[in-house]
């Protein structure tokens, strides 16, 4: 029997109909959309690449300046408006009375608050999205590689890393939809509240709350990564005892036939390896294809607050051009938090992949 | 949540209503005053919930 047969034969035992479903929902221009566990099995066995690199490439180009676009409408009605703001100033003397233009000016820069607010409570509920998304492929991932893990041997390493692992996720979704993700949304609400009046009132108070959000998540995955990765070392050296104790034990006390059946458990071990570790890359590859459509989406809308806060600076609205800087920043904070959540669940997964390789 | 929220808000209002009513008041020898006292008021909101921890 040839081991690859072994392979498929284990193989259709899994049901992975979800995981593949998560990942054509969240593809781009089906890039990924061919990807299943047995290609990458096959490849893997064949030796080829995983994916076709130019067309990935070409995919992330494609939908970074299509979002681009569809973010650069509010770009020129935030412009507009704030032209119309540089000629209500300039107008002013002419109004005879100052208060009329200031009224006029605050109106503006109200209208132009709601425009923000709306396009970031879009990309607020995308984060959030994300999140979920991410957190649900993990949840869907670990009941199947976890038993993987457990085939090859690893019964230490399954039994503490699986309520570890299923413990962490849960915890840093609870963390993040409920507490960083709005922390960030309310710092930006007061940046944009502060940029109506000529004082700071609250400002310092905003970048108080993000740079809280932005310590909270980075003290998370690190916390959960690093407690994660700690564990897997320890259970790791404990199941290559357990594992060496019994291909010994069955290759001298077994007579005659014990060495080939040892050599047989070594070969069975290795066809399921290869089947944990194409599954873990399927796992990794819909986590960055569920990963990649919102993030590029986040920074093309940051992209376009800070050209559009490059554009309004000449024509002469301190406070506009500052409330959208600082509103670019807080949409590239949100995209930061959701790189380092994948980046943690990405480490989880690479945990599970490299124990008994 | 809903705590957060209500403080957000009221902030929120708070500071649109202080920053419409400063344009339009009228100049004078009390302006300056009034200022001071609408930036007392915003101090207020924000440190709300410490009053409500305390009691």
């Amino acid at each position: 029997m040839d081991y690859k047969d072994i392979i498929k034969e284990q193989l259709a035992e899994f049901d992975l109909s979800e995981l593949e479903e998560v990942l054509d929902d969240g593809s781009i221009y089906s890039t990924f959309s061919g990807v299943s566990a047995e290609s990458i099995i096959n490849s893997i066995l064949a030796g080829e690449p995983l994916f076709n690199t130019e067309a990935v490439i070409e995919g992330v180009k494609d939908l970074f300046l299509y979002e681009m676009k569809s973010a650069l409408v509010l770009g020129v009605e935030i412009v507009t408006i704030s032209i119309v703001i540089g000629l209500l100033k300039s107008f002013s003397s002419s109004f005879g009375e100052k208060a009329v233009s200031n009224l006029g000016t605050m109106v503006c820069t109200c209208l132009i608050i709601g425009l923000c607010l709306g396009n970031f409570t879009t990309t607020f509920n995308l984060c959030k999205n994300a999140v979920n998304t991410m957190t649900y492929t993990m949840q869907i991932l670990l009941p199947i590689l976890i038993p993987l893990l457990i085939a090859i041997g690893g019964v230490t390493s399954g039994s503490v890393l699986n309520p570890v692992i299923t413990g962490a996720t849960a915890a840093v979704n609870t963390v993040l939809s409920n507490f960083i993700l709005p922390a960030v949304f309310i710092s930006t609400v007061f940046f944009m509240v502060n940029s109506m009046t000529e004082k700071d009132y609250v400002n310092k108070l905003a970048v108080f709350i993000r740079g809280a959000a932005t310590f909270l998540c980075g003290i998370c995955v690190t916390f959960f990564a690093g407690v994660t990765v700690v564990q897997s070392f320890v259970t790791e050296s404990a199941d290559g005892v357990i594992a060496d104790t019994a291909r010994y034990s069955i290759s001298n006390f077994v007579p005659i036939i014990g060495g080939f059946a040892s050599d047989s458990v070594d070969m069975m071990l290795s066809c399921v390896n290869i089947i944990k570790n194409g599954v873990g890359i399927l796992g990794v590859i819909v986590i960055i294809a569920v990963l990649l459509v919102p993030l590029i989406k986040i920074l093309a809308i940051a992209v376009v607050y800070k050209i559009t806060a490059i554009i309004t600076e000449p024509l002469g609205n301190k406070q506009v051009s500052e409330c959208l800087s600082q509103m670019g920043n807080s949409v590239i904070t949100m995209a930061v938090i959701l790189f380092l959540t994948s980046m943690m669940f990405l480490i989880f997964i690479a945990v599970i992949i490299g124990i008994g390789a | 949540m809903s705590a957060v929220t209500e403080w957000v808000k009221n902030i929120f209002i708070i500071i649109v209503a202080v920053s419409f009513i400063e344009v339009l008041l009228p100049a004078g020898n009390m302006e300056k005053y009034v200022k001071y006292i609408f930036s007392l008021i915003i101090l207020a909101s924000i440190l709300a919930p410490l009053a409500k921890l305390m009691a």
